[in-house]
């Protein structure tokens, strides 16, 4: 099936099922109608249904992600024009951040415990909710599996977006700079771009903890799998 | 041509991110080097922020649609990880929510002075 050996292939499926997701979402104004969600599910149908290679859609799809790396360096644009807000919130954003890394090791641990799971599921969670460049890393240091941590990491994001101003709605998180804390810390780029929708303010603070929350887990997560 | 201009200037300092992290072999990923980079050039008025801003939320703006194929990619490991999806699955749905309200609350009653910043 050459027709899809063309890079173009893959970035125009992606656009497409793309732009359908954001109709969809438009038409039934529901926030499961989440335009990354349908686009992916229709790509992974299109390409299990036709047999198309996954490589194939991929040398389409890298030129999209190509993209992440320079989109993430832009979230210094947020910062900048709102840095006044984090001198301002230091202090409650590190410690923000810091409870809410200390408290994804907790809950990780008693939740294993619970369902007793073997070691390498624990290893290759602990960078979950981290972003994906970080997250890798701190699982290969631990000696983890990679792909876990990158499905959870991407389950993560999508679900954080998806349920993210639910959560802060339904808690009472009303303070501007907590919402942003709060996505970027629990579900790291992918809740930053949704909270990006709630508010440059809100993106911006959310963009602040990803590399906060990134560094804090990989520096005290081999100080916490010594206590399991 | 200004488009392509901020757009070369964000794609240098990201390799700029790059180049710094295998270099000196950073924990710290090269795009968020590149975040570090980029916000002192602005802060230190090295480079001014019309110089970069409307390439920069264009995309921003448009930073879900790239996930899109890392999703996709995500289905290459379903075979190796089936086993477990439910269990993982439980694990995000779960500890995603208790992170989001610890982290949100800690902030919110630490920064009670800042009222200025409440939506309602």
């Amino acid at each position: 099936m050459t027709w899809f050996s063309d890079p173009l292939f893959g970035v125009a499926i992606t656009f497409l099922t793309f732009e359908l997701g954001v109709y969809l979402n438009k038409r039934t104004g529901l926030e499961i109608m989440n335009p990354l969600l349908i686009s992916i599910l229709l790509i992974i149908a299109l390409i299990k249904g036709l047999h198309i290679d996954l490589g194939d859609y991929q040398k389409g799809g890298s030129l999209i992600t190509f993209f992440i790396k320079p989109a993430t360096v832009a979230l210094a644009i947020p910062l900048y024009k709102h840095f006044d807000l984090l001198i301002k919130h230091f202090k409650s954003v590190i410690i923000g951040v810091l409870s809410g890394v200390l408290t994804s090791f907790a809950s990780l641990t008693l939740l294993t415990k619970w369902l007793v799971l073997p070691e390498h599921i624990i290893i290759s969670s602990m960078g979950r909710n981290i972003t994906t460049p970080i997250g890798m890393e701190l699982t290969k240091q631990l000696g983890g599996i990679v792909p876990i941590t990158v499905a959870m990491i991407f389950f993560t994001g999508i679900y954080g977006s998806l349920v993210g101003p639910w959560v802060l709605k339904f808690f009472r998180i009303r303070h501007r700079t907590a919402m942003g804390i709060a996505l970027g810390t629990a579900s790291h780029v992918v809740g930053t771009s949704k909270a990006i929708t709630l508010g440059e303010d809100i993106g911006a603070m959310s963009a602040v903890a990803i590399p906060i929350a990134g560094i804090m887990t990989v520096l005290l997560a081999p100080l916490v799998l010594k206590f399991i | 041509m200004k488009f392509i201009r901020q757009l070369g200037i964000i794609l240098s300092i990201t390799y700029i991110g790059e180049i710094m992290t295998s270099r000196w072999n950073l924990i710290i990923p090269g795009s968020v080097v590149g975040i570090i980079v980029l916000f002192l050039l602005l802060q230190f008025k090295a480079l001014k922020i019309e110089s970069v801003e409307d390439t920069g939320q264009f995309l921003l703006k448009h930073l879900p649609i790239m996930f899109v194929p890392l999703g996709v990619g995500v289905y290459k490991y379903i075979e190796d990880i089936k086993d477990y999806v439910g269990i993982l699955l439980l694990i995000v749905a779960v500890t995603t929510i208790i992170v989001m309200v610890v982290s949100g609350w800690s902030v919110q009653l630490l920064s009670k002075g800042g009222r200025d910043h409440d939506v309602v």
